[in-house]
């Protein structure tokens, strides 16, 4: 008896030992298969479509390997994407995609750099120090050679207008990663909105004026009973300046007024706008719970019908408010609202100089790494994307599958400026038209969802913002919100180390003290007289040189 | 046998690992993973002292002293995280620390099976919910329509949520606490209360003890080595407060009362990827737990008889 229960503890521990070098052999096998792929592999499956002439015809076979987050519930990976399977078709190059777990992109970055395995391409998040940093750090390419060697159609887009060519580089010329780059300006992606059914019920007016956004919301309040007049999602997007933005401030972003950078909390129109958000906040005006509400509940306030505005929505959550607003209430009409303006009849495109309108480079950056063997069929790879053919590829997706060209000019309205500029004379004919796996999903699925798998992934393209089927409630908000312009808004900044080594030591502190006071100053726990108080407070902190160096990274981008 | 009765020291340790080959080698696994997922990566703990960068690595990163040591003190909200992460600790020492002891207890006198059972399935219950659905419904409960309100304003109170109100912030998070962890939290001491001997009882009964002398006389202080080792190693923790939970309900008007070092240095630390200065803090944290643990341990060896060590 004792000799048998001395076997199986020793049974016992070898399986344990066993399991446990199994787990370990498990893992670090998928590590291997992760990241131990070179560009120099070959594989004789790949079906490349390329002819010999084609100027892909020598990668017939390369694979690369490309960092990617992704995430969809249409598709399971971009394998499954048809614009991918499209380059693989005519490129014949083979990538593999790695895609960290959704939620975690930035844990998986900073870890896949931290390890020293880098795959050919990087999708970059945010470099710690920026991108500059990681081509000294030795991590990604400089690129400047490479794209002028074997990168023409990128070289094209870049001379486009000089605008482009600014915001691609870093101060010293550096480029470090191909973006994504829209030829004309975007409209305006955020603003207000209102419930157009609640004001017709009360006989009321699309409000213009502050004073009439009070009339309204007082209406609301008062007659139409309606819990939350306005809601107030003062961190989401970044963008709730539509009311601070007409004092001239910000919640909480750098402003440039007229090459001065100045901040926004701090600006004296920032008290006007803390003492209308507290009047209103005593009134009842404003969502009594703004400070602890949540996306999920804010939306749920809108669509329930609690709420009569709300300060700043994105234009791609219409379609889903009125798919379940109309569920609830039948009547449900939500609409764009202008930003405000302070007096009757001020001119919005000359009043209000904060909108949320990007810039023609978006970032996106797609970087290639040190590690990659093939830099060459990568820098062509990407580049297809810039091209006439690459334009089409990833805004519309396969020619006769996702889309047709039919006769008929492109409607401006959906973003004839944005084609690439050998498409010009073509859609002055013709234009694109969606197939209904786009429009009309079999699968069931709605057309921002089927771009998952129908159009290219969101990254290093030159790109048409304009190029998904949209309702006309979309195109409305961006008519509406796009009058604001966007002079006080800071182009896209190259940051220096030491730059980013100032702001990584006062940032956070200034942000804790500003968004406390804010909302004390706004439910009243802090008296609106305490407001120089706490300008002399931040000034303590250091916003100063926090400033100087945005200023010194504005002059330089003015200089480049 | 006779080399036991007079063991020369390392022969000793050698016949007992010849005897016991079998547990041995299941121990060297226990040792093996703690020596190599606890012990390899503290050497990373050096980046406190360093400006570490992704890119460059551990080793390569420049030395920069106490730097990350000096901003962290020298921060206008120091005094404020210290104090709060503090002061959670002890409140819910207080509170939180006795409610699985009264709940084990109190189920302990529970003679129907069947309600026992319930009950016990029923407080285990909070604990297995995913912190972000506990802290949407906190948020939900305590909003100014919320349920809590709804019911206090049954009382004549003002409807106010509460999570907006800095003073409200400890209650809600230790009282919510208890909810989460009370049923699980009385497991081990369920178990502690098996180990008592029935004839502890039955001899008490005879000498005429009622259900409160009993429990007073026989079943705390069977259950006091448990419940002091705990308390010991709860002791250890006294500068953590977990920052998920912090996080999910503060906002910067309770900051006041629920800015933790944990979500302070989330802010600062994780959001800008300054993972030298995050460490520095928690090697810092570290050190101030161990030395809490020691000192509970010592008081608690001199004073009664159980300790860890």
């Amino acid at each position: 008896m004792k000799r048998q229960s001395k076997y199986i503890c020793f049974i016992l521990a070898l399986l344990m030992i066993l399991s446990f070098t199994a787990c370990g052999n498990d893992k670090e096998g998928t590590a291997a298969d992760k990241t131990g792929t070179t560009a120099s592999d070959t594989t004789n499956e790949t079906t490349a479509g390329s002819s010999e002439d084609s100027p892909f015809a020598k990668f017939k076979g390369v694979k690369l390997t490309y960092w990617h987050p992704f995430s969809s519930s249409y598709i399971k990976s971009l394998d499954e994407n048809i614009v991918m399977q499209e380059m693989e078709k005519i490129t014949g190059i083979k990538v593999e995609f790695i895609t960290p777990p959704a939620g975690q992109e930035d844990e998986a970055f900073n870890l896949m750099i931290a390890s020293g395995d880098y795959p050919d391409l990087i999708n970059s998040r945010a470099y710690r120090g920026g991108g500059i940093k990681a081509v000294e750090d030795g991590v990604y390419l400089k690129l400047n050679d490479l794209i002028a060697q074997y990168a023409p159609n990128y070289t094209a887009v870049m001379e486009i207008n000089p605008d482009i060519a600014r915001q691609v580089k870093e101060d010293d010329g550096t480029i470090w990663s191909f973006k994504s780059i829209q030829i004309a300006e975007e409209p305006s992606w955020a603003g207000p909105v209102i419930r157009k059914d609640y004001l017709d019920k009360l006989g009321l007016q699309m409000p213009e004026t502050i004073e009439e956004w009070h009339t309204v919301l007082t209406a609301f309040k008062e007659k139409g009973n309606v819990e939350t007049p306005m809601l107030l999602p003062l961190g989401r997007f970044y963008a709730c300046d539509a009311f601070a933005g007409t004092y001239g401030a910000s919640t909480g972003e750098f402003l440039n007024k007229d090459g001065t950078v100045v901040y926004g909390p701090i600006e004296p129109g920032f008290k006007d706008f803390l003492a209308l958000m507290h009047q209103w906040y005593e009134e009842g005006l404003i969502d009594k719970d703004f400070v602890t509400r949540d996306d999920k509940s804010l939306d749920a306030q809108i669509t329930s019908g609690k709420a009569g505005a709300c300060a700043v929505t994105f234009y791609g959550s219409f379609s889903s408010y009125d798919m379940a607003g109309k569920a609830t209430d039948p009547n449900f009409n939500l609409v764009p609202a202008p930003y405000p303006v302070l007096n009757k009849g001020d001119d919005v495109s000359k009043a209000l100089h904060i909108g949320n309108k990007n810039w023609y480079s978006k970032g996106c950056d797609l970087a290639i790494s040190t590690k990659c063997q093939n830099v060459e069929a990568a820098v062509k790879w990407i580049d297809y994307r810039y091209s006439a053919e690459g334009f089409m590829l990833f805004n519309y997706g396969v020619e006769g599958v996702t889309y047709n060209w039919v006769e008929g000019p492109l409607d401006p309205k959906y973003g004839s400026a944005f084609f690439h500029p050998e498409l010009q004379e073509k859609i002055k004919t013709m234009h694109p038209e969606y197939t209904d796996l786009m429009v009309n999903n079999p699968d069931g699925v709605d057309t921002n969802t089927a771009a998952d798998k129908y159009k290219g992934p969101y990254v290093a393209q030159l790109r048409n913002p304009l190029s998904f089927a949209l309702s006309d409630a979309v195109y409305e908000a961006m008519d509406v919100w796009s009058k604001p312009g966007k002079d006080y808004i800071l182009p896209p900044l190259s940051v220096t180390s030491e730059e980013a080594q100032v702001e990584g030591d006062y940032m956070s502190q200034i942000t804790t003290y500003k968004d406390e006071m804010m909302m004390k100053f706004i439910i009243g726990a802090e008296p609106l007289s305490n407001f120089e108080k706490y300008v002399e407070q931040i000034k303590k902190l250091n916003i100063d040189k926090v400033i100087k160096a945005r200023q010194d990274q504005l002059n330089r981008y003015l200089n480049r | 046998m006779k080399d036991m009765t007079k063991p020369r020291k390392g022969n000793y340790i050698l016949l007992d690992i010849k005897r016991n080959k079998y547990i041995y080698i299941m121990l060297l696994v226990v040792v093996a993973w703690y020596v190599i997922f606890c012990y390899v990566p503290m050497y990373g703990a050096i980046i406190a002292f360093k400006d570490y960068s992704i890119g460059r690595g551990i080793f390569n990163s420049p030395w920069v002293g106490f730097k990350h040591f000096d901003s962290f003190f020298s921060d206008i909200n120091f005094m404020r995280v210290v104090r709060n992460t503090f002061l959670i600790n002890i409140y819910d020492i207080l509170w939180g620390f006795p409610a699985p002891i009264i709940m084990a207890l109190l189920l302990n006198e529970v003679r129907n099976q069947y309600f026992k059972k319930t009950i016990q399935t029923l407080s285990y219950l909070p604990y297995f919910i995913s912190m972000v659905v506990v802290c949407g419904i906190i948020v939900d409960f305590t909003s100014t329509n919320g349920i809590i309100n709804q019911l206090l304003s049954n009382f004549g109170f003002e409807k106010v949520n509460l999570l907006s109100k800095s003073e409200f912030f400890r209650t809600v998070y230790i009282s919510s606490g208890i909810w989460q962890n009370v049923g699980w939290g009385s497991i081990i001491y369920l178990a502690a209360l098996t180990n008592i001997s029935p004839e502890l009882y039955e001899s008490a009964v005879i000498d005429g003890a009622g259900r409160w002398k009993q429990l007073i006389h026989i079943t705390l202080p069977g259950i006091a080595s448990t419940i002091i080792v705990l308390l010991i190693l709860r002791m250890g923790s006294i500068m953590s407060v977990g920052f998920e939970k912090i996080i999910l309900l503060y906002n910067p008007l309770t900051y006041e009362t629920a800015d933790v070092i944990a979500s302070y240095v989330y802010r600062k630390g994780l959001l800008n990827a300054d993972y030298s200065y995050s460490t520095a803090i928690g090697l810092m944290n570290s050190v101030i737990n161990f030395l809490f643990l020691v000192v509970s341990n010592w008081l608690s060896r001199r004073y009664t008889e159980s300790s860890l060590w």
